[in-house]
């Protein structure tokens, strides 16, 4: 199943910082990680994910920076600034909340897990 | 984030200088790099977008796709070289973990989106700089074209041109009956005037210039200039009782710029008023000296009736000269001193020629002159001639308000006044004068506002100079208007410019408005000196002896005791030698016994400052009176 484009919208910037909490990622990485962790829910291409990455470098929450790899290209590594640790813990907490007005409401089951990884906030 | 990692695919090496030194040079980086991307201090050595992608070594469809959504960015060469590089790295991520390139060009999404989402991201990521940069020009643009805006609505604007003053006047005239009109007999005259006669060699030049007119009487009757002036008096007869017929006309019929006129050279009911020539009434004033020359030789000749009726006649003209213009009325003015002179000369001359009768009735055409008491000039045309000129240079929304018109600028650039500065300017300056102009009609006066300032002004004026001299409290009541304007203006934060189309119109007229209001002041003065003379021979007449003091001659020869218009008391009056000798005491406000300058040891200029603005110590005019009867003249000797 496909999350619908306006609700990505405002989930796919939590999962990649979500992903990025745990280390520096590189592009396919995160692809990969985000199809395969939410079951192909939260799978998002390219042209999706860079533009995302481009948006949380212009403000300030992740950083880019060209290493080596092993495979003697370049790859372009992102890692979380502490602005973007702020931001991801702010908005698990809106997350959490909307999760527990959705299961209040019989929206959501009670199991439902909002964590990327099985970290709750 | 740094970009000196390289892709190098093994079986391309990038084009670079052989040593590694070489590759580091500064002049090599340069060489290699777009000037635009210098500008923005980027340095990409060597690399572009097909570089990269051919290092990554990317099926056909893929590399294809890079190169398509690159391009589609638009972003600077640096961005896109970075931007392909990464998604290089991803394809080749995705081969490696065995995907097919179709699937990944599938899984990539719209090229297209993908290529806008892109270009909006990274240039978030530009710096501070640009976005300064970007929003200046942007702000920059926004000006222009709002500027654009404005210079098109001023330069396509046109004034409203909904009423023709001259055309409305000449309307008046044209409806009263032919046979009341002055002016068509006037023409005849002046058709039928001949010239003064030339001057013999070492005749006094004064006698050219019209002093024949004004002191004819003191002339030395053996003269030559004498029986010149006879003769020329003479030759005119036929012209002088076309003047007289003219004069007992009850409506002076004059139409401007009316094309029988050879003297106004302007024709048209729809010439704009300030360009409308007044040369009728100028000739006028050549008329009455005409007369008075003719009434100088009636007074020589003893001839009372052809005198009375010149004096009548002299009068006539003054009131059919009076106007809409304030030329018009200093023209008026001077004909009625010219009269006052003739008859003063004549009281002291001749005295019994006139009759009681005569003198009576020549005394109450004098006090019934433009309707007695404080004559003033009441600008009525000066007021057609600004709203004439406010309808020429701004547009007309209907209710009396419009913007300033490129038409308006140029005629106002026409008329004098130093808010403008030079006039013979550089095409340079007047180029930047064109461009401004828009900003200029932003700046300047409304028509409505300047209507406005215009009013208050002609009411202050007339307000401050209503009374008699000794009631001014300022000289120059335009000028003060001006300079309180001004000052609120800048208070404003309005520039001087936005003030000349209220100004620089009125300050044709009113920069002299002092000057006009102190002839009419003069005028008053004369006429209020003459009746007294005029009363004093009346009551000489009846009493044998000459009225000991004014007093005396109210109310049967005066309604009231007459005024001295610089200190607010009476005339001064006494007898000496005989005589009476009635007088003002001038701007210095001081009795200095009746001490008139002599005109001919430089009194003319001291004369003059008997009426010049008191701003001076001591006072102009200090140590003389004004003479008012006997009028104040060079004895014959005296001139030669």
């Amino acid at each position: 199943m496909r999350v619908d484009r306006e609700l990505m919208r405002g989930a796919g910037p939590v999962a990649v910082l979500k992903l990025l909490e745990s280390g520096e990622k590189y592009g396919y990485e995160l692809v990969e990680q985000l199809e395969q962790r939410s079951k192909g829910v939260l799978a998002m291409g390219q042209s999706t994910l860079y533009p995302m990455l481009y948006n949380m470098e212009s403000q300030g929450l992740v950083k880019a920076e060209w290493r080596e790899s092993d495979l003697v290209r370049g790859r372009k590594y992102y890692h979380l600034t502490s602005k973007g640790k702020k931001r991801l813990a702010a908005d698990l907490q809106q997350w959490a909340a909307l999760v527990q007005a959705f299961g209040s409401l019989g929206i959501l089951s009670s199991d439902a897990n909002p964590t990327l990884g099985g970290a709750t906030p | 984030m740094t970009d000196d990692t390289l892709p190098v695919p093994e079986d391309q090496p990038p084009q670079m200088p052989q040593t590694t030194v070489a590759w580091r040079t500064l002049l090599w980086r340069i060489s290699t790099t777009s000037i635009s991307d210098l500008g923005r201090g980027k340095s990409k050595h060597g690399r572009n977008v097909d570089s990269v992608i051919d290092a990554a070594n990317l099926p056909a469809e893929l590399a294809t796709l890079i190169q398509v959504v690159v391009r589609a960015t638009r972003l600077w060469q640096s961005e896109r070289v970075d931007v392909a590089r990464e998604l290089a790295c991803h394809f080749r991520d995705g081969l490696d973990a065995g995907n097919a390139p179709a699937d990944l060009e599938q899984q990539f999404g719209d090229s297209f989106l993908a290529a806008r989402l892109i270009r909006q991201s990274r240039i978030r990521c530009r710096p501070s700089w640009w976005f300064a940069w970007r929003y200046s020009k942007l702000t920059v643009a926004l000006l222009f074209l709002m500027y654009g805006g404005i210079a098109a609505r001023f330069f396509l604007s046109r004034p409203t041109i909904s009423r023709f003053y001259i055309h409305e006047i000449n309307d008046n005239v044209r409806a009263v009956p032919e046979a009341q009109r002055a002016w068509p007999i006037y023409r005849d005259a002046l058709k039928l005037l001949k010239p003064y006669p030339k001057l013999e060699q070492g005749q006094s030049q004064e006698l050219a210039e019209g002093w024949w007119a004004t002191e004819s009487n003191l002339v030395d009757h053996d003269s030559l200039a004498w029986t010149q002036m006879l003769s020329f008096v003479e030759t005119n007869r036929t012209a002088i009782e076309r003047i007289h017929e003219a004069a007992r006309r009850p409506d002076r019929g004059i139409i401007y710029g009316h094309r029988e006129d050879n003297l106004a050279n302007r024709s048209g009911d729809y010439t704009p008023v300030i360009e409308v020539l007044l040369s009728q009434v100028q000739e006028m004033r050549t008329f009455a000296r005409l007369l008075t020359a003719d009434a100088a030789v009636a007074s020589a000749q003893r001839k009372r009736d052809r005198l009375a009726k010149d004096l009548q006649s002299l009068i006539a003209i003054a009131d059919q000269a009076h106007g809409h213009w304030v030329v018009e009325d200093l023209i008026s003015t001077a004909i009625m001193q010219l009269t006052m002179s003739t008859i003063r000369d004549s009281l002291e001359d001749v005295p019994d020629l006139l009759s009681d009768d005569q003198l009576v009735e020549i005394a109450h055409r004098f006090a019934a002159y433009r309707g007695g008491g404080t004559i003033r000039f009441d600008l009525h045309g000066e007021q057609l001639l600004l709203d004439d000129l406010l309808q020429r240079c701004y547009t007309d929304d209907g209710h009396g308000n419009g913007s300033l018109t490129p038409e308006g600028l140029k005629l106002l650039r026409k008329l004098p006044g130093d808010l403008w500065g030079e006039k013979n300017e550089s095409s340079t300056k007047i180029v930047t004068q064109t461009i401004l102009a828009p900003a200029v009609m932003l700046r300047s006066m409304s028509r409505r506002e300047s209507r406005e300032i215009q009013r208050q002004l002609f009411a202050e004026v007339q307000s401050a100079h209503s009374g008699p001299w000794y009631t001014w409290s300022t000289w120059d009541p335009a000028e003060d208007f001006f300079q309180k304007e001004q000052q609120r203006f800048a208070a404003g934060k309005r520039p001087d410019l936005a003030l000349i189309p209220a100004f620089s119109i009125p300050r044709l007229f009113f920069t002299s408005i002092a000057q006009c209001n102190s002839a009419a002041e003069q005028l008053c003065q004369l006429r209020d000196g003459t009746l007294t003379a005029i009363a004093l021979e009346l009551y000489h007449r009846r009493h044998g002896d000459w009225a000991q003091t004014l007093e005396q001659l109210v109310p049967h020869d005066l309604p009231e005791l007459p005024l001295d218009r610089f200190t607010g008391q009476s005339l001064r009056y006494r007898i000496q030698d005989g005589r009476p000798l009635v007088y003002a005491c001038g701007m210095d406000r001081q009795d200095d016994g009746g001490r008139h300058p002599n005109l001919l040891a430089g009194g003319g200029i001291q004369h003059q400052q008997l009426f010049t603005r008191p701003a001076t110590e001591p006072a102009p005019g200090a140590g003389y009176d004004w003479v008012l009867f006997p009028r104040p003249r060079r004895a014959p000797q005296e001139r030669e």
